[in-house]
């Protein structure tokens, strides 16, 4: 009878077995040849697997890694300054405006009616527009645009989620 | 002038206060090892190096992010590792067998006994098979014998149990005999 299982061979090999079983295990292999034969081929496979090959990268592989670090490193200080560049504009634009607009009322101050009557302009302006397309924004309309926005998020939302999670699933099995 | 050894951690330091150059160091201890790990795994060497290259660069991203409690090694390689099954996956590769369940090493046992007679040298042989195993089997096999990592830390790169990852090495080797045992190189390996 077989009673010497490959899990416990195993166990014996990366000596991973309690005191108990290793003496269990001992005996039983004093009596079974067969034991003995499938302990010695797992040994043997474990010496030939401790033998494993290294495979070699190309010679330059550092150089290639360091010079793609370098170039993102590079790209990334581009990027930095253009958003500076950008942000430093707009601030100058506004220092100058709001500058603009202080010395005006600070040096005509009866003005100041006038520049009122200019904002309320641009606001009539705006009302009206927002008048005029009443239709395309009307309730009925935002809440089917609205709807539809929703939706579509929502099938998005739960592909990318049934995707993930059947992606995952198969890779931890 | 002597050259001082740095740690994995020491190394890491350096290069986080901006010593990039000094990432060459980590490339150059792991390079080789991860390459074999991906080989095995992608069974291309090309995408192995283009995926590799990936690697380095992504933990080179992140090393701001590595908690220092773990090695640096394990976490590495569970880039590595994670990389290596997104290519398996992008490319379309049946993963459904490289990602096989323990059952399904038996397609290799028969898929071995075709050409097994014309391969004498077992050593040589049994390297083939290696490069065979699906995906995580040769990932185990790689970091267990090439890096010689327990199962502890093997678990922890894969994301998966020990018991797990103890159950796909006992397969690898079972199957390994077996085939061998089969194909008659049992006199000369026992």
């Amino acid at each position: 009878m077989n009673d010497i299982d490959d899990e416990k061979l195993n166990q014996f090999i990366d000596g991973d077995i309690n005191s108990n079983d290793l003496k269990n295990l001992k005996e039983k292999l004093k009596y079974s040849e067969a034991g003995r034969k499938r302990l010695s081929g797992l040994q043997n496979i474990h010496n030939e697997l401790k033998k494993i090959s290294i495979f070699e990268t190309s010679i330059n592989f550092t150089e290639v890694i360091l010079s793609r670090i370098e170039q993102k490193v590079k790209t990334k200080k581009k990027d930095k300054i253009f958003i500076i560049s950008i942000f430093s504009i707009f601030i100058l634009l506004c220092l100058m405006i709001v500058g603009y607009l202080s010395y005006y009322i600070i040096s005509e101050p009866s003005n100041t009616a006038v520049l009122t009557q200019k904002v309320n302009y641009y606001i009539n302006i705006l009302l009206k527009f927002s008048e005029n397309s009443k239709d395309l924004f009307s309730p009925k309309n935002i809440s089917i645009f609205g709807s539809m926005v929703s939706f579509c998020l929502f099938v998005a939302i739960y592909t990318l989620y049934t995707e993930q999670k059947f992606v995952r699933k198969r890779l931890r099995q | 002038m002597e050259m001082k050894s740095l740690n994995d951690i020491e190394i890491i330091d350096s290069v986080i206060k901006g010593n990039s150059s000094d990432y060459a160091l980590l490339i150059n201890k792991y390079k080789n090892k991860a390459f074999s790990m991906l080989v095995r795994m992608l069974k291309n060497q090309m995408d192995a190096e283009e995926v590799l290259q990936d690697c380095f660069i992504k933990a080179y991203n992140s090393l701001e992010n590595f908690k220092k409690q773990s090695k640096f090694s394990t976490w590495f390689y569970r880039i590595v590792y994670n990389t290596a099954l997104t290519k398996l996956y992008a490319t379309k590769r049946k993963i459904e067998n490289e990602m096989a369940s323990i059952d399904d090493l038996f397609f290799l046992e028969s898929e071995y006994t075709t050409d097994l007679a014309e391969q004498k040298d077992t050593s040589l042989f049994i390297k083939s098979m290696i490069e065979k195993l699906p995906a995580n089997y040769s990932a185990v096999i790689n970091l267990f014998y090439l890096e010689n990592m327990s199962c502890e830390e093997i678990s922890e790169i894969m994301e998966s149990s020990v018991t797990n990852v103890k159950v796909m090495l006992h397969r690898s080797r079972n199957m390994l005999r077996t085939i061998l045992e089969k194909n008659n190189y049992v006199e000369e390996i026992l």
